[in-house]
């Protein structure tokens, strides 16, 4: 082997042979070889560009063009006046534009310092903490190139400039001709923590796109086809519910970028984002505050909700504790192990138990029943045992009417009654007034999204089939053991006490804000008479200006309300103790009751004691306002 | 269709001006399509790329008028003194250039211009393997000069290769192994070569399908070439057989397809404007890639029909050369270039891995403009010499040609022209008449097209003293390297 390396020259001299040479022919050779090759190029060419590649096409397109979603702008939730609960305010941002600092020709490593550079200079001018946060690291700055494309990077967002600061930029700004002072919306409250539970929250996020989308099979951020701006999505309550409304629909700019991907070389097609429709809701902002101010000043937890009586629509609602909104950043393992559960509504998704408030519905059904009227004694003896457990009032009451019960709130009456009239018919009461017959509540389709979710009230019902015994009988007249029921649902039943009718609680109005017919919201007609409400109406009365009475707390000089009140025993079983949970319903003002009242403090002493005197300032606020008037100013203007 | 024997032999003896046509449209529709690539926006300055590759190709052009005008033959034993500064400016750039890209290619001149040994080296040093193994200067014998004359060669392609230059250090190697075949192979061999290597690049395309379409993780076929140095002749080897190919190769070969069949039009080249064909590689080794892109597959066809002739002619003037130093040298520079040529288009369309060898008198890059014009000259004064050793032979009443021979002579015969047009036109025909004589008797030699041949007496010595001097030169070539007596 050796040998034939040492000797390669002999070796090619052999391999070349003695035959007769011929240099023009091998020159010729040599020339139709090269026109062979030449020749494949042409076929290829005439394979890719003549016939043309429309896989190859594709891929051409995916890397060149980007469509650029515009967020549109989200509609406002307004209250009944047209006031607006939650909507747009401006807020700026500052954005550097790389295709003005940035010279194609530059590398990576050049495109980044500049951008550094630009961006210290830039902090330099606003010297505040703020700023500082700019100074990022390069792979921050790469990923928030990556993730921006064209958009350009934004140095500070959401805040609200001070006059100096808009003094600065406007000297500056000829400094800095990459970089752009933009407005872009934020969402924000009628007042911190309106409506916090019901209204929700926004969160800023980019759309969903698919796992699997083809755009960005490769991974590569320069076969991304879509960029994505974030734009504002409910994650909570009417935001959430509503969202398809308020959202809109976004816009799309297709353009051609740069292989770096910041830069719009040409704009291929724009269309405009379509913004959000309003909500229109029978929230009044007004009440809202009131009601929120009186009732939770303490920060007890509880919820409240007002309607009116006239047609069922929610006026004002909430729920204590509040949570904070999602933008501020809180320690959300901290809310989420909170006992008192912040992120519950418990106006709309808690049901209580109505405790002596359902004595204000079933003593219009004692009274439609016609087995008893409301002249009717009964004594009543303090204690007694029920089924062998020691029950009854707390003291004894003597003997007592309809009203003197309702005033009172004589257990032992109700008993009585109950058993009287009979289980199963009070049930089917119960049923109808707490709005249990409402069949639309499982159909989503028949009212839309403009719907208010709330949960299906429930009637106790007996252990055995249809017998009843003493005690159930007891605890259904009582208020207590299963039955339990939404704040709405309670609200309404109350406010049946003026019309008779059950009206559906609701809390949206149509598209346009036009008021809708009370028709739509009927649920059932309760069987009762003018007479028979008048006289509970009477006794509801004299729960707050008799004497004694439990609801006297609540009384409002030269205003007539009609209320009730109740406790309600609840085991607490993770801490091993029962708590009281208090309630009052009311009608305001009773001489002609416009607003119907229902609310529930947990963990208090009693209806009177905890919740009469917030309800008191509750109907004060609402004296101020002007939302109700004076008894006596009321029948001036009737008179006149 | 047979050309008329008349035409045919104007048309083969001014074949060197069909030559230099074809570099002077190549060279203009690379400046056209380099400026192609300077257009990067409007906020910023247009980058003149095309300017220079314009002063490049003056010099150039003027190196190659020089050098059309110059016998080769006279280049003598000054071709070992070039390819001595070759070897000292290939040693020199490794030593202490500067490294660009991970390569120690170029040396800066004045802090601006930038000068590329390997280019220099890529030319002197065939030439002066065409030189040694037709008129070595010493007497050797026949197994110690082809050993010394494959050292010649080795050695600055060792030093290229170690730049990194893989693909110019090849390229030399094979021009060389070419001249040598030409020269010394019978027809048969060349044919099984020819054929060898044109089944084994179908072959290996029909594998390169196959590999392609099995989708082979890149880090797999990586790993297998683990042991090599150079990292980038590497990656270039894995992406060439990955279907997704190189960032550099896909944009190649989507810039053709996009071109479609008419191009996009001037400055609508999107994919290397806006960088996507990165702007390193666009005007250099990609900038086919440019054309197929702005002006499809109508622009590529012409250039390739460009070539086509370039490469045809340089080898028809290598058939006639008369003597083997020019034939070799002839035969040299046209198979680097048409090397240079066909693997550049097979790469930038994916059929070969990328290597960076650019497209002769079309791809920007000074110094290979200057020496691929210069060799263009040398070229043409081989075509130049082999007419006149025809002329010499031929009938002397057979007019010898309707154009002028030497453009120098041209040139100078371009003043005397305009002053006779001048006079024409006030008919004053005895003063131009007069002024004919006085031109003919300056102008003998390059005012043919004027007056007619020159004179046949003058033809006829110098033809025969040339005869004499080429006879000579023939029998020491025999006596020295009996193989070359069959050209």
């Amino acid at each position: 082997m050796w040998s034939g390396l040492t000797n390669w020259a002999a070796v090619y001299d052999g391999f070349l042979g003695s035959a007769k040479r011929d240099p023009g022919r091998v020159l010729r050779m040599l020339t139709v070889a090269f026109f062979w090759s030449l020749a494949a190029v042409a076929l290829w060419l005439i394979i890719h560009q003549v016939v043309g590649a429309p896989e190859m096409m594709k891929t051409h397109d995916r890397q060149l063009i980007r469509r650029i979603h515009l967020p549109p702008e989200r509609g406002s939730i307004l209250d009944c006046n047209g006031i607006a609960i939650r909507s747009n305010a401006p807020s700026f941002k500052f954005v550097l534009y790389l295709d003005a600092l940035i010279d194609p020709r530059d590398g990576r490593k050049e495109c980044l310092r500049k951008i550094g550079q630009a961006v210290i200079e830039f902090a330099k001018l606003f010297d505040t903490p703020t700023y500082r946060r700019l100074l990022r690291t390069e792979i921050e700055l790469q990923n928030a190139l990556s993730a921006n494309g064209p958009l350009g990077l934004v140095l500070n967002k959401d805040f609200e400039p001070s006059d100096q600061m808009m003094a600065t930029w406007a000297v500056h700004r000829g400094t800095f001709p990459h970089i752009r002072l933009e407005r872009r919306l934020r969402r924000v409250s009628a007042y911190p923590g309106c409506l916090a539970h019901a209204v929700g929250d926004v969160r800023l996020e980019a759309p969903i796109v698919p796992r699997h989308n083809p755009a960005m099979k490769s991974g590569h951020p320069r076969d991304r086809y879509h960029i994505f701006q974030k734009e504002a999505r409910g994650v909570s309550g009417m935001e959430n519910q509503l969202d398809s409304i308020l959202r809109g629909s976004p816009g799309a700019e297709v353009v051609i970028v740069t292989a770096r991907g910041f830069k719009r070389a040409t704009v291929i097609s724009k269309t405009a984002p379509t913004p959000g429709r309003h909500v229109y809701t029978t929230i009044d902002i007004r009440l809202q505050k009131i009601a929120e101010q009186a009732f939770f000043a303490d920060g007890r937890c509880g919820a409240f909700v007002i309607t009116t009586c006239a047609d069922g629509a929610v006026r004002a609602l909430g729920s204590s504790p509040t949570p904070p909104l999602k933008s501020t950043g809180a320690n959300w393992d901290a809310i989420m192990s909170d006992p008192s559960h912040p992120l519950l509504n418990r106006a709309t998704q808690s049901l209580y138990s109505p405790g002596s408030t359902i004595k204000v519905i079933l003593a219009q059904a004692f009274l439609a029943s016609g087995k008893t009227t409301a002249d009717e004694m009964v004594d009543c003896g303090g204690k007694q045992y029920i089924d062998g457990l020691l029950r009854g009032c707390k003291r004894a009451h003597g003997k007592v009417c309809l009203r003197d019960a309702l005033r009172l709130s004589c257990n032992t009456y109700f008993h009585e009654m109950g058993l009287r009239v009979g289980d199963d018919y009070l049930r089917d009461w119960l049923q109808l007034a707490y709005g249990c017959s409402d069949v639309s509540k499982k159909n989503d389709a028949k009212d839309g999204p403009h719907r208010l979710r709330i949960r299906g009230s429930r009637i106790m019902t007996p252990r055995d089939e249809g017998r009843w015994r003493d005690f159930e009988n007891w605890l259904l007249c009582i208020g207590q053991g299963q039955t339990e029921v939404s704040m709405p649902s309670m609200a309404n039943a109350v406010a049946a006490l003026v019309t008779g009718v059950v009206f559906r609680p609701h809390i949206f109005r149509d598209g346009t804000g036009a008021p809708v017919s009370p028709d739509q919201h009927v649920i059932c007609h309760l069987d009762t008479t003018p007479a028979i409400r008048r006289e509970v109406l009477q006794g509801m009365i004299d729960v707050v200006h008799g004497n004694p009475a439990t609801g006297r707390r609540a009384r409002v000089p030269g205003l007539l309300v009609a209320g009730k009140t109740g406790t309600a025993e609840r085991e607490l079983r993770s801490e091993r103790r029962v708590i009281n949970n208090t309630l009052m319903v009311a009608l305001v003002p009773a001489r002609a009751p416009k607003y119907a009242i229902c609310c529930v403090i947990e963990d208090g002493e009693s209806g009177g004691r905890t919740v009469a005197p917030r309800l008191k300032k509750v109907i004060e606020g609402m004296l101020k306002a002007g939302l109700v008037v004076l008894d006596e100013e009321a029948e001036k203007r009737e008179d006149s | 269709m047979k050309m008329p024997p008349k035409l045919k032999d104007v048309f083969r003896r001014n074949q060197d001006w069909l030559l230099l046509c074809v570099v002077l449209a190549l060279v203009f529709l690379g400046i056209m399509a380099i400026r192609e690539t300077d257009f990067v926006g409007m906020a910023f300055d247009v980058h003149r790329k095309w300017v220079w590759q314009a002063r490049w190709a003056a010099i150039g052009g003027t190196l190659l008028l020089l050098a059309r005008s110059v016998d080769h033959r006279s280049l003598g034993t000054t071709i070992f003194a070039l390819y001595g500064l070759s070897i000292v400016l290939l040693l020199f750039v490794l030593v202490f250039g500067a490294p660009i890209n991970g390569a120690r290619r170029w040396i800066t001149l004045f802090g601006v211009l930038s000068f590329q040994p390997g280019s220099f080296a890529l030319f002197v040093v065939p030439a002066t393997f065409c030189y040694w193994m037709s008129n070595c200067p010493f007497t050797l014998s026949k197994k110690l000069h082809l050993r010394l004359g494959v050292v010649l060669v080795l050695v600055p392609a060792f030093l290229i290769f170690i730049e990194p230059a893989g693909g110019t250090s090849l390229a030399l190697v094979v021009t060389v192994i070419v001249i040598d075949l030409v020269c010394r192979a019978p027809a048969s061999v060349v044919k099984r070569i020819l054929l060898f290597v044109g089944g084994g690049f179908v072959l290996a395309q029909a594998v390169l399908v196959w590999v392609r379409s099995r989708n082979i993780d890149p880090v797999l076929i990586r790993e297998t070439y683990e042991l090599w140095p150079y990292k980038h002749q590497t990656n270039r080897i894995v992406w060439f057989l990955t279907d997704v190919g190189s960032w550099n190769g896909q944009q190649s070969v989507l810039c053709f397809v996009s071109g479609g069949l008419v191009g996009k039009g001037s400055g609508q080249g999107f994919l290397q404007s806006l960088g996507y064909l990165p702007r390193g590689v666009a005007s250099n080794d990609f900038l086919f890639s440019v054309v197929g892109e702005t002006t499809g597959f109508t622009g590529c066809v012409v250039i390739l029909l460009l070539y086509g002739v370039l490469i045809a002619s340089g080898f028809a003037i290598a058939v006639r050369a008369k003597d083997t130093f020019g034939r070799m040298l002839a035969c040299g520079i046209t198979t680097l270039f048409a090397l240079h040529i066909v693997v550049n288009l097979l790469m930038v369309v994916r059929m070969l891995p990328v290597v960076g060898l650019p497209l002769p008198f079309f791809s920007q890059g000074g110094t290979f403009l200057v020496m691929s014009m210069l060799a263009m000259g040398v070229l043409a004064s081989v075509h130049r010499e082999s007419v006149k050793a025809e002329l010499s032979v031929a009938d002397e009443s057979v007019p010898q040609s309707v154009l002028p021979v030497g453009v120098h002579q041209t040139v100078l015969s371009l003043g005397p022209l305009l002053q006779l047009f001048f006079q024409y036109k006030q008919s004053k025909l005895t003063e131009c008449a007069q002024a004919l004589e006085e031109l003919a008797a300056a102008h003998a030699d390059g005012f043919l097209f004027a007056l007619g041949p020159p004179d046949p007496l003058q033809k006829k010595k110098k033809g025969a003293k040339r005869r004499r001097s080429q006879k000579k030169n023939t029998d020491e070539l025999q006596e020295e390297f009996p193989n070359f007596s069959a050209l």
